[in-house]
């Protein structure tokens, strides 16, 4: 079974962009457009790891995170936050809220998946 | 407010009003003291005058009571007739003793007594006389002795009548006194009571204008403290308003970034995948468009990074995060990401900043982003030559300088080169690609940094910039 990756991102171009990349190295992506549904989706699929975007409808990046770490189901799963919030205090509420790696859009596709690397089985 | 002099002198002034209305008062009181005196005097004398009258009738009652005795002794030769003239003779040098000590005084009353004195004397004589040897008298001296008696006691009377006048006339002269005492004390009262009414009036004229001026001063203090409670209000509202305005511009730019970055997000990352050829092959025109839509997706991401952090720094909303590094190492990393650009134009990058360590305690992404922006428009301004970027230490500084032999600034430009959306001409615009922010921003970062930027130009030959960094530890603080 080939490693599987949860997008929980609401915007559909961004979300695209980001299965295309995945798949073009072989990794097998489930998505969600919110953070309600990214829950859902990792409690019952367990996926290897998270992208996880910020801003968000209903419940956002941050809340989603903490409600996965606290699930002792889904506590491991790593959470990577990619968000265009550029300021120095959003990465530190990320890394708060227990996500293992923060990276600023727009993403650079040349380095994107170099960043993801060190979290993958 | 009444300053100090004002109310030192109000004091001096009610002062002397009160020290002079104790004076008249006193001189008041030992005027009634007098004029009690006066009329207690004048008592004395009316009781005196009365006394001195009624002993001169009881003296001439007497006198002709004495006499009366004797004619009736001779008329009867009854000698209880004469229990009066023994009296008289015992009583009458006492009586008169009497009215000498009440008069002696009087000089006038004197000269009557000299008379009285000698009379009475002889008609005690008379009296004396008549009782023994009457009887035995011719007819001729009975007579002459009977008028004898009689004159003298006409002459007794008469001068009594004048003692009597005397008194009455010192009385007039003494209550002809009094009355002028009392029309002048009745002057001085009026007078003193005017001077004191006056003072009075002074004081009270004194005291309220005192307390109005200082109603009219608290009335206009009440006035000017509402004022500036409205006022401060005012700004408050205004102060309120204003950052309000500053924060719902600051959310309003950062909610604006982050928008702008998602759509920007998605242009930047498929242009990359294409280029990279992960989707397709493309062919070289293809290929040189997707360059385009790079380069061009590129300038937009700067030009919103460059607006929100201008943005940030304005509203007082950029975080200082110091820590402690070495200069060089951020100098290191900016050739380094630049190089690739500079290779591209065939400019050389050149460091003299390797000997020394360069410790500071500052914001390292701040100053990262100013010495990019300036060796970027080093690079971008160049057309051949090197970009020299130098170290030194001067006056508790770091000086980082970037020089170049680029197309250089005039002169006239150097002043407006660090405004916003400022590059020196219209044709430099379309050559040099830029956001027009850059120098504007890094102004405002050094600025932050507690550090500066200056410059130094030839037209047509280069400039040099020069970035100070504060050696000392910068405040880790909110600016």
């Amino acid at each position: 079974m080939s490693t599987r990756v949860l997008i929980v991102q609401d915007n559909p171009q961004n979300r695209y962009l980001l299965e295309f990349m995945l798949h073009s190295v072989g990794l097998t992506t489930l998505s969600a457009s919110n953070g309600q549904l990214g829950l859902e989706v990792a409690l019952s699929e367990q996926p290897d790891l998270i992208l996880m975007d910020i801003q968000m409808p209903a419940m956002d990046g941050y809340e989603t995170t903490r409600l996965l770490k606290q699930d002792p189901k889904t506590r491991d799963i790593p959470v990577i936050g990619v968000s265009s919030y550029a300021m120095a205090s959003s990465r530190k509420q990320a890394l708060e809220a227990g996500m293992v790696a923060y990276i600023e859009k727009p993403l650079i596709p040349e380095t994107f998946l170099s960043q993801l690397e060190p979290f993958l089985p | 407010m009444p300053n100090k002099p004002t109310r030192s002198l109000t004091h001096l002034k009610v002062s002397l009003l009160v020290v002079a209305g104790i004076l008249i008062l006193a001189m008041m009181l030992g005027q009634i003291v007098y004029q009690q005196q006066t009329l207690l005097d004048n008592h004395r004398w009316v009781v005196h005058t009365q006394k001195v009258q009624e002993t001169g009738i009881r003296l001439i009652k007497f006198v002709l009571e004495g006499a009366a005795s004797v004619r009736g002794y001779l008329l009867t030769g009854d000698t209880e007739q004469l229990d009066i003239f023994y009296r008289l003779a015992i009583e009458l040098p006492p009586m008169f003793e009497q009215l000498k000590q009440l008069i002696a005084d009087n000089p006038n009353q004197q000269r009557h007594l000299d008379t009285l004195g000698p009379l009475l004397q002889k008609r005690l004589q008379l009296n004396v006389a008549m009782v023994e040897t009457y009887a035995s008298l011719p007819a001729a001296d009975k007579v002459r002795m009977i008028k004898d008696a009689q004159m003298l006691n006409r002459s007794i009377d008469e001068t009594i009548g004048l003692i009597w006048n005397e008194e009455r006339l010192v009385l007039l002269v003494r209550e002809e006194q009094m009355q002028r005492t009392a029309r002048q004390s009745l002057a001085w009262s009026i007078a003193i009571t005017s001077v004191l009414a006056a003072i009075a009036a002074g004081l009270a004229w004194s005291l309220y204008r005192q307390s109005r001026g200082r109603q009219v001063l608290l009335g206009e203090l009440a006035m000017l403290n509402g004022e500036l409670e409205n006022r401060n209000a005012n700004l408050q509202a205004a102060n309120l308003a204003i950052s309000g305005a500053n924060r719902s511009k600051t959310e309003f730019l950062s909610a604006m970034s982050h928008e702008l970055r998602t759509p920007l997000n998605s242009i930047i990352g498929f242009t990359g995948v294409l280029r990279m050829g992960i989707a397709g092959p493309l062919n070289e025109e293809q290929h040189k468009q997707l360059d385009m839509v790079y380069g061009s997706s590129q300038h937009l991401l700067h030009l919103i990074n460059d607006l929100l952090d201008i943005s940030r720094i304005e509203s007082g909303r950029s975080e200082l995060l110091a820590e402690a590094f070495d200069v060089r190492e951020v100098v290191n990393e900016t050739l380094r990401v630049v190089l690739p650009l500079a290779e591209k134009k065939h400019l050389r990058l050149v460091s003299t900043c390797d000997t020394t360590p360069m410790p500071v305690y500052s914001d390292r992404r701040k100053v990262y982003q100013i010495l990019l922006n300036l060796v970027n428009n080093a690079v971008k301004f160049s057309g051949q030559g090197s970009i020299t970027v130098g170290c030194e230490a001067a006056d508790g500084y770091w000086c980082l300088s970037v020089q170049d032999h680029g197309i250089g600034i005039k002169q006239e430009h150097l002043a407006s080169l660090f405004e916003a959306f400022h590059q020196v001409d219209g044709s430099a615009r379309r050559v040099y690609e830029g956001t027009g922010l850059g120098l504007y921003l890094s102004k405002k970062l050094a600025d932050m940094l507690g550090g500066d930027i200056s410059v130094s130009s030839e037209y047509g030959k280069g400039s040099r910039f020069c970035f100070r960094l504060p050696q000392n530890p910068i405040e880790e603080k909110t600016s």
